[in-house]
C-alpha cells in the first residue's frame, strides 16, 4: 500500500480542474436557471396579484356604477315617462291643430267652391230667367223684359216711403242710375222725369251700364239706393240652395258615420 | 492481483507516468463535465423544463440543502467544492459496476489527494471567513496548551478521511476479487449490489465530513456575525424586545 505522490499531485490538479469545470458548467448555470425561474414565477405571481387587485378595484368600480345606474334608472324612467306624456300631449295638440287647420281649410275650400258654384249658377240662372222672361213677356204682351224692369223701378220710385224719400231729397249729390243693360234715350228721359218729379227736379242724373247688377236697375245718391234687381231673388234662391247643401252635408256625414 | 490502480501504468517516460487512476479520473471528469455541458447548454426558465435539466436541478438542490443543513450557513460558496467531492466519488464508485472500469477512488493516492484538498480547503474557507488571525486563534482555544493537540487533530482528521474512503472502496474491490475466485457466480453479484450502497454512502460521508470540518472552521465567524447583526438590530429598534440568540 504505497502512496504515489505524482498521482496524488495529478489527482489534486484533476480535482481542482473538475471543481472549476463543474462550477462553470453545472452549478452556476443550474443555480442561475433556478433563480431566474423562481424570479419569473415570483414575477408572475406578483403580476397575477396585481391583476387580481386591479380586477377587484374594477369590479368594485363597476358595482358602484351599477348601483348608481340602478339608482338613476327609476328617476330616468319617471322623467322619460313624464317627457313622453308631455310629448304625447303636445303631439295630440299639434295633431288636433292640424286637423282643425285642415278642416278649416277644407271648409274654406268648400265654401269657395259653393260660392263659385252659386256664382256660376246665378249667372246661368239669370241668363235663363232673362231668356225666359223675355220670351214670356214677348209672348204675353208687347212689353220687353227690360221695359218691365224699368216699369217696376219707376213704380217703386213713386211708391217710396217717406223717410227714404226725405233722405233722398236731402242729398245734394249727383244721382247715378246703373243698369245691367243698355237703355234707350226715351227710357232715360222717362226715368229722369220720374226722378225730377219724385226726388228733386234739379238733380243731375248720370246713367251707367254695369254687369255687376246681373239683371236690374239701381239709383244711387248720397249713400242711399233704390232699385230692382234680380239679385234679390237670387240671394233667396242661394239661401235655399245653401240650406239644401247643409242638409245634404249633414245627411252625408250621418250616413258616413 | 493489483489492489490499487496506481500500479497499472499505461504510459511512462522516465519518472513521469500515467496510470489507471489518472486515466479513469479523466473518464469520470469527461462524463461529468460533458454530461453537464450537454444538459446546461439548453437550459430553460419556462414552467415546464426538460427531464435532464430537472434531474440536474434535483441533484444540485439536494446537495445544496444537505450543505445548508450540515453547515447552517449559506451553501452557495461551499457548493462547488463539496458538490464536486460528492459527485466525483459517487460517479467513480457507481461506474465500478461496469466491467473493465477501475474506480480511481480505490487508489490511496486519489483519496489522499482528496483528503489533502479538504485539509487545505478547511483553513482556506476559515481564513476567507474569519481572516488569518481569526482562524489561527482557533488553534489556541481554549488555551495555548491545546495548540499541539489541535494541530494533531487536524492532521489525523485528514488522514482518517483519506484512509476511510480508500479502505472502503479498495476493500470492496478486493473482497469481490477474492469471492470471484471462490464462488464465481452468485455471491459476487450480491457484493456488487452491496458495493453500490457502500459507494453511495461513502460519497455522502466523505462530502459531509468535509463540510463539517469546513463548517467548524467558519462557524465561529458566522456566530460572531450573527451576534453583531442581532446587536445592531436591537440598537436600531430600541423599543423592540431583544430576541434570544438562536446559536
Amino acid at each position: 500500500m504505497e502512496i504515489d505522490w505524482l498521482t496524488v499531485s495529478a489527482q489534486i490538479v484533476n480535482f481542482l480542474v473538475l471543481v472549476w469545470l463543474l462550477k462553470h458548467f453545472l452549478y452556476k448555470p443550474i443555480i442561475d436557471a433556478m433563480d431566474r425561474r423562481e424570479k419569473s414565477i415570483a414575477d408572475n405571481i406578483n403580476e397575477a396579484k396585481a391583476r387580481e387587485h386591479n380586477a377587484q378595484l374594477t369590479t368594485q368600480d363597476y358595482e358602484s356604477k351599477i348601483k348608481a345606474l340602478e339608482h338613476d334608472k327609476a328617476t330616468l324612467l319617471q322623467e322619460a315617462e313624464a317627457a313622453a306624456q308631455q310629448k304625447r300631449v303636445a303631439l295630440e295638440e299639434e295633431a288636433r291643430k292640424d286637423v282643425q287647420q285642415q278642416k278649416s281649410l277644407w271648409q274654406k275650400q268648400l265654401h269657395q267652391e259653393q260660392k263659385n258654384y252659386l256664382d256660376d249658377l246665378s249667372k246661368t240662372t239669370v241668363k235663363a230667367i232673362q231668356d225666359t222672361g223675355r220670351r214670356v213677356f214677348g209672348d204675353l204682351s208687347d212689353s220687353t223684359f227690360e221695359a218691365q224692369i224699368i216699369s217696376i223701378f219707376l213704380k217703386r220710385l213713386r211708391g217710396l216711403d217717406d223717410e227714404l224719400l226725405k233722405n233722398l231729397k236731402g242729398s245734394t249729390d249727383e244721382i247715378h242710375v246703373v243698369t245691367a243693360f243698355e237703355i234707350d234715350s226715351d227710357t232715360k228721359q222717362k226715368i229722369t222725369l220720374a226722378i225730377h218729379e219724385t226726388i228733386n227736379d234739379s238733380a243731375t242724373v248720370n246713367y251707367k251700364v254695369s254687369s255687376d247688377l246681373l239683371c236690374g236697375i239701381s239709383l244711387d245718391t248720397g249713400g242711399y239706393q233704390v232699385g230692382w234687381n234680380i239679385d234679390e231673388y237670387l240671394q233667396k234662391f242661394d239661401q235655399r240652395l245653401l240650406e239644401s247643401f247643409d242638409f245634404n252635408s249633414d245627411y252625408g256625414s250621418k250616413t258616413n258615420v | 492481483m493489483n489492489i490499487t490502480p496506481d500500479q497499472t501504468v499505461y504510459w511512462q517516460w522516465e519518472w513521469l507516468h500515467i496510470n489507471a487512476t489518472i486515466v479513469f479520473t479523466w473518464v469520470v471528469m469527461i462524463l461529468l463535465v460533458g454530461g453537464s455541458w450537454l444538459i446546461t447548454r439548453k437550459l430553460t426558465i419556462e414552467a415546464e423544463i426538460p427531464r435532464w435539466q430537472n434531474m440536474l436541478e434535483v441533484v444540485v438542490t439536494t446537495i445544496n440543502d444537505q450543505i445548508r443543513d450540515v453547515s447552517g450557513q449559506d451553501a452557495s460558496r461551499f457548493l462547488p467544492f463539496i458538490g464536486t467531492l460528492f459527485l466525483y466519488i459517487l460517479t467513480s464508485n457507481l461506474l465500478e459496476l461496469i466491467p473493465g472500469f477501475v474506480a480511481p477512488t480505490g487508489s490511496l493516492s486519489t483519496t489522499t489527494a482528496l483528503a489533502i484538498s479538504v485539509f487545505v480547503a478547511v483553513p482556506l474557507f476559515g481564513i476567507a471567513s474569519d481572516g488569518i488571525g481569526g482562524y489561527l486563534k482557533q488553534y489556541v482555544q481554549p488555551t495555548f496548551l491545546m495548540l499541539p493537540f489541535n494541530i494533531i487533530g487536524e492532521l489525523t482528521r485528514t488522514i482518517s478521511l483519506a484512509v476511510r474512503l480508500y479502505g472502503n472502496i479498495m476493500s470492496g474491490t478486493v473482497i469481490v476479487g477474492i469471492l470471484l475466485s471462490l464462488t464465481p457466480f452468485f455471491f459476487p453479484l450480491v457484493m456488487q449490489l452491496l458495493g453500490l450502497i457502500t459507494g453511495t454512502v461513502q460519497a455522502y460521508i466523505f462530502a459531509m465530513l468535509a463540510m463539517v470540518y469546513i463548517a467548524s472552521a467558519t462557524a465561529a465567524h458566522e456566530k460572531a456575525k450573527t451576534n453583531e447583526s442581532n446587536e445592531s438590530a436591537s440598537k436600531d429598534k430600541p423599543e423592540s424586545k431583544p430576541k434570544p440568540n438562536p446559536n
